[in-house]
């Protein structure tokens, strides 16, 4: 029972980037009704930004990129910025354009985006894999450190142990998404986002500028996903972390969580994506080497079953 | 004479025609494969081998219009089925060939069943899921796979007798035409009209009485076993497979070359395939600049702006696109012909 616990609240911890990455493909089939498959490939463009900004080379004996906390914050907001500028690109010459073309055909553009992707960046960025170091490694002897250890004793108390950089990670994203969805509900651009997500014509007919409302939603999310990339980055270690197609299974998973909740809502992929992460961790401790395989399928069932996903409205198809 | 030419021009409006003058054309590779260097002949047949997965490919999506994203993962299956057959329970070729067919018409069902409650945009991601979950279970099924090592076929038999690459090379082109010839067959039957009207109104073609469930699960069979048998040769030809290289990449590459050439002819296809695939394994894997190791994914930028570009502009692919520039030519010249028969009279 207490693993179970430990388990639930871990992962729960640990969900912060894959709930970046659900987010930023809602976002885009909210209001470009396409699911973005380049997605993860953009993120994973911009750790190798943020990692060729700390250390242009590669080391083959195992040294790593270790700066201090205003470099890596620099080079961090450097590659969120480019995640930010390829998906701004993406949309203003690409999608703007492709408004006639129908739903698979635009899955097909991302995918195509994808290969781009995979092909430059062993151009620009040579073909080893590259290094970041963890987040959180340089905050020694400073007051967020205090802050971050004290949080850290506070879970091991509940008996649940955790790095500093998944508890970075999580207050990260939950200020972002706290911040996001304030935005939907509150701001204009939210307004318009959702206005474009019902209907973009009529949206547009109202007054909308659905171009900069969808501009700006790619921009965001190409950002979102630079961001999960890193927080991804810090997971799998410090040495050779980055490779080209270390996001794919985090892809994957975002779909999956957001096809569970359901594309419907903003919040439903949200919830997907914290039962998929608990499950995942559950099935990955008692069903060790299936557990993955045993989670696609286990989601692939409740998708059988209910199509629209778990918090998705049910569309209904005119003839 | 006469009659011998009126014979041949019955011959030459067959379809099958152009597939037995490409065998024919093909058949020359091996016959002078002592002048020509073996990467060129292994980029061929590499080509060739993703092409007969591409015509398999064009039928669940040219014709089906399902996306899927498992391509990789049944060639994958082709290669350790034939593997595990030959080498690990020493079956003999046409048992493990009949194996493979099994598990792919198997895995084909098990897709299709999904594609039925699941549509559109949604279908890719399921399929990649699915994909992910074969991956998944080579790297774990490591007596059969090589996990992440991979597995070297020692030798290809047929028969008794040993195959040498060059045999099997005129064999691959065999099934090639036969892959052609059977693609031909079922888009222009009635299996592939269904098919087409399901693509494009479901609703229509249902209330016009055709089964949904029967023509979605036969394009996924089809396109597993097209790319099994892929695979098969695959591994009976470069005789090693890795896990790793069946990635994602290659199903959208595999994409790339139905959707650049023109998904709905064969031909096309055999375009596209040479435009994606041959021109990376002919011509910029032959450049020594092109050739280094950061240039190794220069042809997936080319494929990606391609795809991008004939998706927005030309959506009949480059065949469609050399059709047209052929026909704008000829009926400007016509044009001039008569302009300049008005003019003597």
């Amino acid at each position: 029972m207490e693993l179970i616990i430990d388990i639930v609240i871990s992962s729960l911890l640990q969900a912060a980037p894959l709930a970046l990455a659900t987010f930023a493909i809602v976002l885009i089939f909210r209001t470009s009704l396409t699911t973005n498959f380049a997605q993860g490939m953009i993120g994973t463009t911009s750790a190798y930004v943020t990692s060729y900004i700390l250390m242009p080379n590669f080391m083959t004996d195992g040294r790593v990129p270790e700066p201090n906390f205003m470099q890596y914050f620099l080079a961090i907001a450097a590659g969120i910025l480019v995640g930010f500028l390829i998906s701004l690109l993406v949309d203003v010459l690409i999608f703007r354009h492709a408004k006639r073309i129908n739903a698979v055909s635009k899955q097909i553009i991302t995918m195509g985006i994808i290969l781009i992707l995979t092909g430059l960046i062993p151009l620009l960025f040579g073909i080893s894999d590259r290094s970041l170091p963890r987040l959180g490694a340089n905050l020694k002897n400073t007051f967020l450190d205090d802050v971050i250890e004290a949080i850290r004793s506070m879970l091991a108390t509940l008996g649940v142990r955790v790095g500093p950089h998944i508890i970075i990670g999580f207050i990260l994203s939950v200020v972002i998404l706290g911040t996001l969805f304030l935005m939907l509900r509150y701001t204009k651009w939210g307004l318009g986002v959702r206005a474009t997500a019902s209907n973009e014509m009529v949206a547009g007919m109202m007054g909308v500028n659905t171009r900069t409302i969808t501009a700006m939603s790619w921009a965001i999310a190409g950002a979102l996903g630079g961001l999960a990339a890193i927080f991804v980055s810090s997971n799998k270690g410090t040495y050779g972390n980055v490779t080209t197609y270390f996001m794919i299974s985090i892809q994957v998973q975002a779909f999956f969580a957001a096809i569970l909740g359901g594309f419907s809502t903003f919040y439903g992929p949200i919830v997907g994506v914290l039962i998929l992460t608990v499950f995942n961790n559950i099935f990955n401790v008692y069903l060790n080497p299936w557990g993955t395989t045993s989670l696609y399928l286990a989601v692939m069932l409740v998708v059988l079953i209910k199509p629209e996903g778990l918090f998705g409205k049910k569309t209904v198809k005119k003839v | 004479m006469n009659k011998l030419k009126v014979k041949f021009k019955e011959l030459q409006a067959h379809p099958f025609f152009g597939f037995i003058i490409f065998g024919v054309l093909l058949l020359l590779i091996p016959i002078f494969s002592k002048y020509i260097s073996v990467t060129v002949i292994d980029a061929f047949a590499k080509t060739l081998i993703y092409f007969i997965v591409a015509l398999g490919f064009s039928i669940l999506m040219g014709y089906a219009g399902l996306a899927s994203l498992g391509t990789s993962s049944f060639i994958a299956i082709g290669t350790f089925t034939l593997y595990s057959g030959m080498t690990y329970f020493n079956l003999g070729f046409f048992l493990t060939l009949l194996i493979a067919l099994i598990i792919a018409l198997a895995l084909g069902v098990l897709f299709g069943i999904v594609s039925l409650r699941i549509e559109g945009m949604y279908l890719a991601i399921v399929t990649l899921g699915l994909s992910e979950i074969l991956v998944e279970l080579f790297k774990n099924l490591d007596k059969f796979t090589g996990g992440v090592s991979g597995t070297n076929l020692d030798k290809f038999t047929l028969f008794g007798l040993e195959l040498g690459s060059n045999q099997v090379f005129i064999f691959l082109i065999v099934i090639v035409i036969v892959a052609m010839m059977a693609t031909f067959n079922i888009i222009s039957s009635p299996t592939g009209r269904a098919m087409l009207s399901i693509k494009n109104n479901q609703s229509a073609a249902q209330a016009m009485g055709i089964s949904v469930i029967k023509y979605r699960l036969m394009a996924f069979m089809i396109a597993t076993v097209f790319a099994t048998i892929g695979g098969i040769f695959y591994m009976a030809y470069v005789k090693y497979s890795i896990a790793s290289s069946w990635n994602l990449a290659l199903s959208l590459n595999i994409l790339a070359a139905v959707i650049v050439g023109g998904m709905k002819s064969i031909w096309g296809i055999l375009l596209g395939t040479f435009t994606i695939f041959g021109l990376d394994l002919l011509v910029f894997k032959n450049i020594p600049v092109l050739a280094q190791s950061n240039y190794a994914n220069l042809s997936f930028v080319i494929s990606g702006v391609l795809i991008i570009l004939v998706i927005m502009f030309y959506p009949d692919g480059l065949i469609g696109l050399i059709k047209n520039t052929y026909y704008k030519i000829k009926t400007k010249l016509k044009k001039k012909e008569s302009n300049h028969e008005e003019e003597i009279k």
